[in-house]
């Protein structure tokens, strides 16, 4: 592990994010509007933003500038509601890069302009942000466990499950409306799958013994758990209409925390087959079972980037957790958190942009948000106790027929 | 009339010798109970001996003239083998609960706070499923064990340190 | 008359009681006899109880004896998974290990070689080599993949994980869904590297393969012969439930 060395992998764009016009009556609104685009903008992993005065005169090219981008906006009355125009401009080139029209209400607003951050990275990278994505997480209050819900930046939160007793391990379906997580509802951690569009959660798995930590496969076909009905804790295969469960691991230590490869063909996951913690990886039909954590005595939680190059995990060392970043081959470990106190629970944004991650540096477990090399790190919980995030998906499309049911 | 005396001795006689096995048995139970109440005749598998003294269920106040309540049995960090003080607690709950009739427990798996929800549900299963094992060993049936894990949710001590772990990292016992 | 006749009814009704219960027998002709006799059998019923209790403390102690041997014996048992396990484990850091080591190697011979001058053939170093082609497995570069492992194993085919490399080969077939190819490459896993430590692997995912092109035939009597050659493997478990699906 490559201690005190930080990732040189993102490079920042330079970009000028000029003041918003505002039209009559909307001068309060083009404010507000700005300060929400600098704030995705500052958080995207992608710019180095700074300010500017809007622009009085057509931009002229400035060759000395190629790459850099500046974000002009207006915000405007119409009709009933109010409508905010933006447009990015490369400053090499002086030409526009993208341009739109969004229409909003005063309670949207956030919300659009969480679309006009999207649309301008995917505009300028291919590759489009988190902007408009949501996190789930647990929040503890007195001795009770609630999963909540949040905007991506931790905005908007609002609790999910009214269970009155320990919820646990949200995860997102690909599909973005469903979350699965564990309840003791029922007096045993039992799996529950929360149907957002319904408001409501029905049980998965209440098989005796555990049944926690889960984890979608890509296709949204399968959810690997953890089940110790058997006996102890063994990772499972059981599909989403909960007719089978086939068991991958078996030996008498503890399998847990699946994490699928964006292939779905590859599951890494935490056992202490070797007397502490460790990741391994297999195949997913359960074969080919392997180490890949070659540091470190107690290694846990990992999860498999969006595009599959690396893997973030939590490693205990020196009697502190901190988050660490991998290959996906157990090469090249960086640890990527430094702060006092414990850093645990990593888990990726849905473009492999940034790092979620439950720390204890302030005190309470707060949630964080950080690029993969540790940088840009800003916590988006305050208050009470938040832990176990979980980013969900950016297509809110459903891509197959994998209702609930 | 000749035969009314002998017929009045002989059913004398009976009623005589009826009554001596009465008061002679009920002196021999009066004795036995008398030795007896210290401590019970010890039930066996096969007896439908008494019930003891307390008869409901045990619960944590509760104490036994020889085994104490129910006690938790500790674990070192990151692991759920059976210390030497974790078996003899549980060797005193096997006691207890060979005495107890027919109750039922809930052996619960808890942990320290360090490490994922998700490991140290796990672990706390391991926990809770050693200290089940033991007691089937002993003798203690099956069906009268449950496990549950709460992993690091349910701490017995809200503290960040050692002292409080240690008391965290337990299995737990709570009568049914 | 009278009292002839009566004695033996008095003796009979004695006898009854007597045989019943005997101290009550003896109240009637000695009261310090019964006395004494209700002693002795309290004596009696104190010794038994304490010989109940021994009995008792014995049977715990049987029992405790028996948790604690059972509880060793389990111990061991995962004890010995954790051996197991730190055996598997030494494979992986082993095969790193020597994945570095080859690159070193390569790097002295390439510097006595050509003084200093890197070697012109312009391809990556054997564990670079290796790691971008797993790294594009798991990114589900599958074509990629392949054409990096076939590189791989003519450049290095003595190499500690040349067998990885040719499950990987057989990986990327499968992983595109093209199982006739990936039942030809798995079944080179077998043939090629016999003592390699991925033929369980190989021969549970030609089961696999096989199954998936309708071979039921074939696939039953792979996933039987990974049962007998290496019954303690994982992929035998796995095997076995293939071959007898839970209903």
């Amino acid at each position: 592990m490559r201690i005190g060395v930080k990732a040189s992998g993102t490079l920042k764009s330079p970009l000028l994010l000029a003041r918003f016009r505002a039209g009559p009556g909307a001068e309060g609104d083009a404010r507000a509007a700005h300060d929400v685009v600098r704030h995705d903008f500052d958080l995207s992993g992608v710019f180095a933003v700074s300010d500017t005065e809007p622009l009085t005169e057509k931009l002229t090219p400035n060759p000395a500038a190629q790459g850099s981008v500046r974000v002009e906006g207006m915000v405007e009355v119409a009709g009933a509601g109010l409508q905010f125009t933006g447009e990015a401009l490369d400053i090499g080139t002086a030409e526009s890069v993208f341009k739109r029209t969004y229409p909003a209400t005063r309670s949207d607003l956030r919300r659009a302009m969480h679309r006009f951050n999207d649309d301008v990275i995917e505009a300028l990278t291919g590759e489009r942000g988190i902007a408009e994505t949501r996190i789930a997480f647990v929040r503890q209050s007195g001795r009770l466990k609630e999963v909540w819900i949040a905007d991506y930046d931790g905005e908007n939160a609002r609790q999910l499950t009214h269970d009155s007793t320990i919820a646990l391990s949200p995860a997102w379906a690909p599909w973005g409306s469903e979350i699965a997580f564990t309840t003791f509802k029922r007096g045993n951690p039992d799996l529950y799958l929360f149907d957002l569009g319904r408001g409501a959660s029905y049980p998965f798995s209440t098989r005796p013994g555990l049944n926690t930590a889960p984890c979608y496969s890509p296709d949204g076909k399968w959810i690997a758990c953890t089940l110790s009905r058997d006996g102890n804790a063994e990772i499972y295969l059981v599909s989403r209409d909960a007719q089978t469960a086939r068991r991958l691991t078996r030996n008498q230590r503890i399998d847990s925390s699946p994490s699928f490869s964006p292939t779905g063909n590859q599951i890494a996951f935490t056992s202490d087959r070797s007397g502490s913690p460790q990741v391994y990886v297999m195949d997913v039909e359960g074969s080919n079972q392997r180490l890949l954590t070659l540091e470190g005595r107690y290694n846990d939680s990992p999860q498999w980037s969006p595009k599959g190059d690396r893997i973030v995990y939590a490693s205990r060392h020196d009697a502190v957790f901190d988050v660490i970043v991998m290959d996906a081959n157990g090469q090249n470990s960086v640890q990527v958190t430094f702060q006092a106190g414990h850093n645990e629970n990593p888990r990726w944004s849905a473009d492999g942009r940034k790092i979620y991650f439950s720390s204890s540096r302030s005190g309470r477990r707060q949630l964080y948000l950080m690029n993969p090399d540790g940088s840009d790190v800003v916590q988006l919980t305050k208050g009470g106790e938040s832990f176990n995030p979980a980013a969900g998906p950016r297509a809110r499309k459903r891509t197959q027929a994998a209702g609930p049911g | 009339m000749r035969r009314t005396p002998r017929i009045a001795t002989l059913a004398l006689a009976t009623l005589l010798a009826g009554m001596l096995v009465a008061l002679g048995c009920s002196s021999r139970k009066q004795v036995t109970t008398a030795e007896t109440t210290p401590p019970p005749a010890p039930p066996t598998e096969t007896e439908t001996a008494p019930p003891p003294p307390s008869a409901p269920p045990p619960s944590e106040t509760t104490t036994e003239p020889q085994a104490s309540a129910l006690q938790d049995a500790f674990f070192d960090f990151d692991a759920a083998d059976l210390r030497a003080d974790a078996k003899s607690a549980l060797e005193n709950n096997g006691k207890y609960l060979e005495r107890a009739g027919s109750a039922s427990v809930v052996i619960e798996g808890h942990c320290d706070e360090r490490g994922s929800v998700e490991y140290n549900l796990a672990l706390g299963e391991r926990r809770a499923r050693a200290a089940k094992d033991f007691l089937v060993s002993y003798g203690i049936p099956a069906t009268r064990l449950t496990t549950i894990s709460y992993g690091k949710e349910r701490p017995f001590d809200a503290g960040h340190d050692e002292s409080a772990w240690a008391k965290n990292r337990r299995a737990h016992f709570v009568s049914k | 008359m009278l009292r002839r006749a009566a004695l033996p009814a008095l003796a009979l009704a004695m006898a009854m009681a007597l045989s019943s219960c005997a101290p009550g027998g003896y109240y009637n002709t000695s009261q310090s006899a019964l006395d004494s006799l209700l002693t002795s059998q309290a004596q009696l019923a104190k010794r038994i109880d304490a010989m109940e209790r021994k009995l008792d403390a014995t049977r715990e102690g049987i029992a405790a004896t028996r948790a604690t041997n059972d509880t060793r014996l389990l111990e061991i048992s995962q004890h010995l998974d954790v051996l197991d396990g730190k055996i598997d484990d030494s494979g992986a850091r082993f095969k790193n290990l020597s994945m570095k080591l080859d690159t070193v190697k390569k790097q002295i011979a390439d510097s006595t070689r050509a003084a200093g001058a890197r070697d012109t053939t312009g391809t990556l170093d054997a564990e670079a080599m290796y790691q971008a082609a797993y790294s594009d497995i798991a990114a589900g570069r599958y074509n990629l993949a392949r054409e990096s492992f076939q590189t791989y194993l003519r450049l290095y085919p003595d190499s500690d994980v040349a067998d990885n490399a040719q499950y990987w080969i057989g990986e990327s077939y499968y992983g595109t869904g093209d199982f006739a190819n990936a039942i030809v490459e798995f079944q080179k896993v077998i043939d090629k590297y016999p003592k390699g430590d991925k033929v369980p692997a190989a021969m549970f995912k030609l089961g696999l393969s096989q199954a998936r092109v309708k071979q039921t035939a074939e696939s039953q009597k792979t996933y039987r012969a990974l049962i007998q050659k290496y019954p303690k493997s994982p992929e035998a478990a796995l095997a076995k439930e293939r071959l007898n699906p839970k209903s």
